[in-house]
């Protein structure tokens, strides 16, 4: 940030050249090559929630020693604010400051849910609490799946900037019948600070069930019915019982209703007309 | 550091090239979270 580079920003070179050089192939990647290595270089995972402007005041008169104070509310995030102030007076006279401030909490819990299982998996439902006050503190951690309890309270001792895994054995469920909502389940997680009422950290976090044997089609076939038909059909040998299914579509005619079609030749006739 | 929710309070203290306290100046001032800068560079 910096208002004399905005204002007097680098000129482009001016000259266009009408060569397709840059297309030569070998000279530039095109396709997945092109695409930016992703990974973000751990700078910060994605965020759900990004809330980012914490506050914008356009104008703030100074007083007569050059000064002015404010009071900015800060909001859930863990994160660093950069504050910026733009100054100004008179038409000649401009230039700016800026600080950063870093937010913390007392007690911090991570997710290391995996973001997707197959039905029936076991694994390692794992959360980090890291305790970042400067004294040791208990914590209780409960959690729960997809609003029942997957354990009860836990408590820890944390020593100061220490930080535990707490990880639980857990097995998902079975996707049948499931509607599509259900797909994605919640685990909450609560530490509380004992010590202090103010240390506690909540964390909701979604984790999706795919099924491992998705349902497909084996058989396809298109008939004429004008009299009785038989179609031979068997269950795999080794189908898992409860999915799948035969099913019969019936149509009155091989090609669907050239509704729309027609309406839009109306309208075009009636246009012409 | 601040802890989350706080409020963080701000003084601001303007000089110009001689030292010396603008003459009605006044500021305009901005709190963004950086995760937003890293997104893509902010020139102004």
């Amino acid at each position: 940030m910096n208002i004399l580079d905005a204002l007097l920003g680098e000129r482009p070179i001016e000259v266009e050249t009408a060569t397709a050089q840059s297309m030569v192939i070998g000279k530039r990647h095109f396709g997945k090559k092109a695409v930016a290595a992703g990974g973000g270089g751990g700078r910060g995972g994605a965020r759900e929630l990004f809330d980012t402007l914490l506050l914008w005041k356009g104008r703030v008169p100074l007083d007569a020693q050059g000064r002015a104070s404010m009071t900015i509310p800060l909001n859930d995030s863990l994160t660093s604010f950069r504050i910026v102030a733009v100054a100004n007076a008179g038409a000649a006279k401009f230039g700016h400051g800026s600080t950063t401030v870093r937010t913390t909490q007392d007690l911090m819990l991570f997710s290391g849910l995996p973001p997707v299982v197959r039905e029936q998996d076991e694994y390692n439902a794992m959360f980090t609490v890291r305790n970042a006050t400067q004294s040791p503190l208990a914590a209780k951690f409960s959690w729960t799946v997809r609003d029942k309890p997957a354990d009860d309270k836990s408590a820890k001792t944390l020593a100061s900037g220490d930080t535990k895994h707490l990880a639980h054995r857990e097995r998902s469920e079975d996707r049948r019948g499931a509607d599509e909502d259900a797909d994605r389940r919640r685990a909450s997680v609560l530490g509380s600070h004992r010590r202090r009422g103010t240390g506690q950290d909540r964390l909701r976090t979604n984790q999706k069930v795919i099924e491992v044997h998705p349902v497909r089609v084996y058989q396809a076939t298109l008939m004429r019915v004008d009299k009785p038909l038989e179609f031979p059909v068997e269950r795999p040998a080794d189908a898992i019982p409860g999915r799948g299914s035969v099913r019969v579509d019936l149509m009155g005619t091989l090609g669907s209703e050239l509704t729309a079609v027609r309406e839009y030749f109306h309208e075009v006739s009636v246009h012409l007309s | 550091m601040l802890k989350v929710r706080d409020t963080a309070k701000v003084a601001i203290q303007v000089a110009d090239a001689d030292g010396k306290p603008p003459v009605d100046g006044e500021i305009a001032l901005a709190a963004v979270d950086e995760g937003l800068l890293e997104l893509m560079d902010n020139s102004s």
